[in-house]
């Protein structure tokens, strides 16, 4: 008898220790792969910025459009492939006759690298050129090159208008574009650039300064 | 010295060598170039954290040995 109460008892420690578990932001393994090509993020799972306040919750992450990309991943397609076409034709010219074999293996190494480079810092300042909108704040993180950030933020009652313009035939076929926000005052406006979907953006934020009205009347 | 003895000297050294030093200090300086990407990809982190996050600061830090390895490759086979 002694033991099926202490079963009972445990029990319900059990059952918390599993809701705790269930409840923690974990992805799974598609969606760690999947996330470091996403521009549109509803609700994003473990992610936390700079200046985030204790009960601020991110509502969207946005990056410019997947397909803004497409000039420097050309740039790379082609700086990683031009060796190919390169090197018969510079053994056919042969311009340099007494060039070691060791310049040719350390500038054909050193091409490579700096291959990675380009793509490595173009990837870099796409991903973490990034647009929040928080429950509280909507905030843009610029790194315009490695070394300058800057982060800019205004509260979402301050928000007085959103619209958004899709204009161009790309633009139109792969559904992005820029998201104007205006704020009262003296706050600076917010340009989101070629973000994806920017009717839901403009939707959600939308919802967002109505939650914070109907908050800040209610409060009334 | 006389002009000719050194254009002697000028003619006496390999251009490969000369060659050489230009690409070892531009190696010098793609070194630092790679460490304060890794520096970067730390305070990016920094500035936005998430759970995914993580591998871009293994890769910098692959990209910066790489950058060193290929210096002193061409500091020992050049």
């Amino acid at each position: 008898m002694q033991e099926v109460y202490e079963e009972k008892k445990q029990n319900p420690i059990e059952k918390a220790d599993k809701i705790e578990i269930v409840c923690k932001p974990k992805l799974t393994f598609w969606q760690k792969l999947k996330q470091p090509l996403r521009a549109y993020i509803i609700n994003p799972m473990g992610m936390h910025f700079e200046s985030q306040e204790d009960d601020e919750q991110i509502v969207l992450l946005l990056r410019q459009h997947l397909i803004t990309n497409l000039p420097w991943i050309f740039s790379g397609i082609i700086m990683l492939l031009a060796p190919i076409f390169i090197f018969p034709l510079l053994a056919f010219l042969n311009p340099l006759p007494n060039m070691p074999i060791g310049f040719k293996v350390v500038l054909t190494v050193f091409w490579y690298c700096l291959t990675f480079s380009v793509v490595f810092i173009n990837y870099l300042h796409w991903f973490f050129n990034v647009y929040l909108v928080t429950t509280e704040r909507i905030i843009d993180i610029d790194f315009n090159n490695l070394v300058h950030r800057e982060l800019s933020s205004t509260r979402v009652s301050k928000v007085q208008d959103v619209t958004y313009k899709v204009n161009g035939v790309i633009r139109s076929i792969f559904d992005y574009g820029d998201v104007y926000i205006q704020t009262a005052g003296t706050e600076e406006n917010f340009d989101f650039h070629a973000v994806p979907a920017p009717q839901l953006v403009v939707k959600k934020i939308g919802e967002l300064i109505e939650k914070k009205e109907e908050a800040n009347n209610g409060g009334i | 010295m006389t002009f000719d003895q050194i254009m002697g000297i000028i003619a006496g050294i390999n251009p490969f060598f000369i060659f050489k030093i230009f690409i070892l200090i531009g190696f010098l300086f793609y070194i630092i170039f790679s460490l304060v990407v890794m520096r970067q990809v730390q305070l990016m982190l920094g500035v936005l954290e998430g759970s995914s996050h993580g591998g871009l600061s293994v890769v910098a830090l692959i990209h910066a040995i790489c950058v060193i390895s290929l210096f002193i490759m061409a500091f020992l086979f050049l």
